[in-house]
């Protein structure tokens, strides 16, 4: 560490306190530092503007200006090196005050400050410098990242889908010009053919659902819960063998709409459509606990193995033959991905024949969606 | 529009284009229809006198060159050609697409089915409402 050298530049209007931080700066174990002093503002922020220094020490009061506002000047300029305020007199306001405005550390000059204390403060700022600019470009790198990873899925599948229907139209007319000349395996291959597309397209329909959850964000507004599930069960149409009870009053929630929407409109149809008999009931309700509420959906249908349980979460995930269902298995990883965008949790209670219990949490105060951002 | 004015389709994919052409023939439209691949050639065939004014135009919004939504931004502001009903005809079930399409004054916005049955329906459907409406001459 020793040959490391460690340039400093000292903005302060008194030439004692320079000869005081020169003189403990020379005293310095683990660094050599490069000391270059400069006695007001306008000097102070030259310098810093040729960014050739690796931390700065301000001096608090600067003739007509002062520290603090010296300190923002750098940072309004895009300064990215540790800045540290010293001052004569301790002064907790201060303190405060320029911590918030993005200081490295404020030091108290006077019998409190030494050599030691001073080496410290300075490696100490750098080192936290450096670990904040590293962190501050990881986090932008991720961003990135999870911007292009949700574009790649709407655009990949939104570009798949015209080529599908392209196939799709040429089976079609292939059967409608051409299916007389075809015998009956002619003719099997190619309603194979469409059933298979007509799978991928939905496959694709679901990929752009589940990535339209974190792209598209919309405004968040007072839900009435109530009222939610009165059109939800009106939309879902329920064959009248089904019956679906509401069993607690529920609360109006400060969410987006459509989502959750979406998160009660799966996991009712879900509920219909594995009743499994034509007769059953579905019992929906809400227990307030302490920061957050938790919702049920309560089926009598066919019910889930337990080893299952979390395999229904997955996307592209379902439980019944691909051929015999028309299911693509994003309704629930939708849901999932609903409910922990707000914070929440999702799982699921069942007995195989006797139904399955899809609980969701949603606390009171809902975090701001950054997923979306 | 009667059965003798001229449809313009703006779309760049050959099967996409070979859609409407049997489409219409199925719903027995005999209207004259004209076929350019994107917005420039739209343009090109919309501002030659020598060629007809179409009566109603399907618009692709996926296209090289110019887009459906840049070509709609150019007829919208031209006085020769802003009142031709312009019908989208799209993949994109985005609400973004959805919403500037009509901002930029669109007539209609179809998102193209998988099925091509599902497609003529379509097809006749709008084919039926614009033989109905009046569009000034």
């Amino acid at each position: 560490m020793a040959t490391e050298i460690c340039r400093v530049l000292l903005v302060d209007d008194d030439e004692d306190d320079y000869i005081v931080t020169r003189d403990f700066l020379s005293e310095a174990e683990q660094v050599g530092f490069k000391l270059t002093w400069v006695d007001n503002y306008n000097a102070g922020l030259a310098e810093i503007s040729q960014n050739r220094h690796d931390v700065y020490l301000f001096d608090f009061r600067l003739g007509k200006e002062n520290g603090l506002e010296l300190l923002q000047a750098a940072l309004q300029m895009g300064c990215q090196k540790p800045i540290i305020l010293l001052t004569g007199v301790g002064d907790h306001d201060i303190d405060q005050k320029v911590m918030a405005a993005g200081a490295s550390d404020y030091l108290v000059k006077g019998t409190t400050l030494s050599a030691t204390l001073l080496e410290r403060s300075i490696l100490h700022a750098i080192e936290r410098k450096r670990s904040e600019l590293r962190q501050n470009q990881l986090v932008a790198e991720l961003a990135i990242a999870n911007q292009e990873l949700k574009d790649f899925a709407y655009i990949v599948s939104h570009d798949l889908k015209a080529p599908l229907r392209g196939i799709a139209s040429l089976a079609d007319w292939l059967v409608r010009d051409y299916g007389d000349q075809l015998d009956d395996e002619g003719q099997e291959m190619l309603q194979l053919m469409r059933g298979r597309v007509r799978r991928m397209g939905d496959l694709i329909d679901g990929v752009l659902q589940y990535s339209r959850v974190g792209r598209v964000r919309d405004e968040k507004t007072e839900v009435d819960l109530n009222q939610l599930l009165a059109e939800v069960i009106d939309i879902i149409a329920a064959p009248s063998g089904i019956k679906i009870v509401i069993e607690t009053e529920l609360p109006t929630v400060f969410v987006e709409r459509t989502r959750i929407q979406q998160v009660f409109q799966n996991l009712i149809s879900n509920a219909v459509k594995y009743m499994g008999h034509p007769e059953g009931t579905i019992r929906i309700g809400h227990t307030q606990e302490e920061d957050f509420w938790q919702f049920f959906v309560a089926d009598t249908g066919i019910g889930i193995e337990k080893r299952h349980f979390d395999k229904v979460f997955q996307i592209f995930q379902t439980l019944v033959p691909r051929d015999k269902s028309e299911s693509t298995g994003v309704g629930l990883a939708i849901v999932k991905k609903i409910v922990e965008l707000y914070g929440g949790h999702l799982w699921l209670t069942s007995q195989v024949g006797q139904g399955s219990t899809f609980f969701f949490t949603l606390p009171c105060h809902l975090p701001d969606s950054h997923l979306a951002d | 529009m009667n059965s003798s004015d001229p449809i313009l389709l703006v779309e760049d994919d050959r099967i996409d284009v070979l859609n409407v052409k049997r489409g219409l023939r199925e719903i027995q439209a005999a209207n004259p229809l004209h076929v350019v691949e994107d917005g420039e050639a739209a343009l090109e065939f919309l501002r030659n006198p020598q060629n007809p004014k179409p009566a109603l135009i399907l618009l692709d919004l996926n296209m090289p060159r110019m887009n459906g939504l840049e070509l709609l931004q150019v007829l919208k502001h031209d006085p020769g050609l802003q009142t031709i009903p312009v019908i989208i005809l799209t993949t994109s079930q985005e609400d973004k697409d959805r919403r500037e399409s009509f901002q930029l004054n669109a007539a209609g916005y179809m998102v193209k089915p998988l099925d091509y049955e599902d497609f003529v329906e379509i097809l006749q459907a709008i084919y039926r409402y614009w033989c109905l409406s009046q569009s000034p001459s």
